[in-house]
């Protein structure tokens, strides 16, 4: 497994994990204390992951599944870019089976989730930790609903100053 | 898209096997608390539903969730056909030749939606299931 640390704002350097005593790699390799990061930096780890979700074999999921469509990924994309800001939470990104892709910011339990279809239609989810919703968007990818992803901003910055475990992707 | 099938109980575990790392790791964790939970993409939906198996039709091949692992980026995560009724989704089965699945592939079966729920819906049912499902088999 291949760990990209995402870049400090202020150093350059990255601080020793702050605890070692997991014996899982994932959640090892990315307890790093918190840092300030820039957007350029989110973005890129996250770009990075959105193209080579684009070449996944067909049947990565050793059944049927698809690469991330060109529309999906130029819609996440096109959120990414609306989205990240500086010292933001990490975007998570996961591919769909049928060619679509789901990008999530996790943290203390409040979550918002953007669910891009294969054909770039695009879900916003965001729920409290309870499990109740916040709110939630529908648009197509050309339509983007300027007034849901304010609504989108204003909560990941509220979730910024939550991180206390910056995700190494 | 088949409806549910009846004959599969409900006390039955449907086990499903995802990613715990690399690019297509279902897996998120939280920034705040370090948690790592299933994502609610785990149940997503292809044409044809959300593929499982059956933990009924493997005991009969003396086999477990252990058998489903492809790779050591596996996990097995399991939940059981009640909890995904509960959803207002269904199980059916979805057998595959032995030349593509071995003996396992008798078990496998399909999460599938016969309310025809629509996106939203689906997304909550997804997060649900995700949140109620539990991880039997880590990486080693």
């Amino acid at each position: 497994m291949t760990h990209t640390i995402l870049g400090s704002a202020t150093t350059g350097d990255f601080p020793d994990p702050v605890s070692t005593s997991s014996d899982d790699v994932a959640t090892r390799a990315w307890e790093y204390g918190n840092h300030a990061v820039l957007r350029d930096a989110l973005l890129g780890v996250a770009r990075d992951k959105l193209s080579r979700l684009m070449q996944l074999q067909s049947g990565w999921d050793s059944h049927r599944a698809q690469p991330t469509t060109p529309i999906a990924a130029m819609a996440a994309n096109g959120l990414l870019t609306e989205l990240v800001a500086d010292d933001g939470p990490t975007p998570q990104l996961a591919p769909f089976p049928d060619g679509g892709v789901q990008i999530e910011w996790l943290v203390g339990g409040t979550s918002l989730v953007v669910d891009v279809d294969a054909d770039g239609d695009v879900l916003i989810t965001a729920d409290e930790p309870s499990g109740d919703e916040l709110f939630s968007i529908e648009f197509p990818f050309w339509n983007p609903d300027p007034v849901g992803l304010d609504l989108c901003r204003r909560l990941l910055e509220k979730m910024s100053g939550m991180v206390e475990r910056r995700l190494g992707a | 898209m088949h409806g549910d099938d009846g004959s599969i109980a409900g006390d039955d575990t449907l086990y499903r096997r995802i990613a715990r790392h690399g690019d297509t790791s279902m897996m998120v964790i939280d920034e705040a608390s370090g948690e790592v939970s299933i994502s609610s993409g785990a149940f997503k939906m292809d044409a044809d539903g959300c593929s499982v198996y059956l933990q009924s039709v493997l005991t009969e091949h003396s086999m477990g969730p252990a058998e489903l692992v492809n790779s050591p980026q596996n996990v097995v995560i399991a939940i059981t056909a009640d909890q995904v009724r509960d959803e207002r989704l269904g199980v059916r089965r979805d057998p595959r030749p032995f030349e593509e699945d071995g003996y396992r592939g008798e078990a496998h079966a399909l999460i599938v939606n016969p309310a025809d729920l629509g996106r939203k819906a689906l997304r909550r049912a997804f997060r649900v299931l995700a949140h109620g499902a539990t991880i039997v088999v880590t990486p080693s």
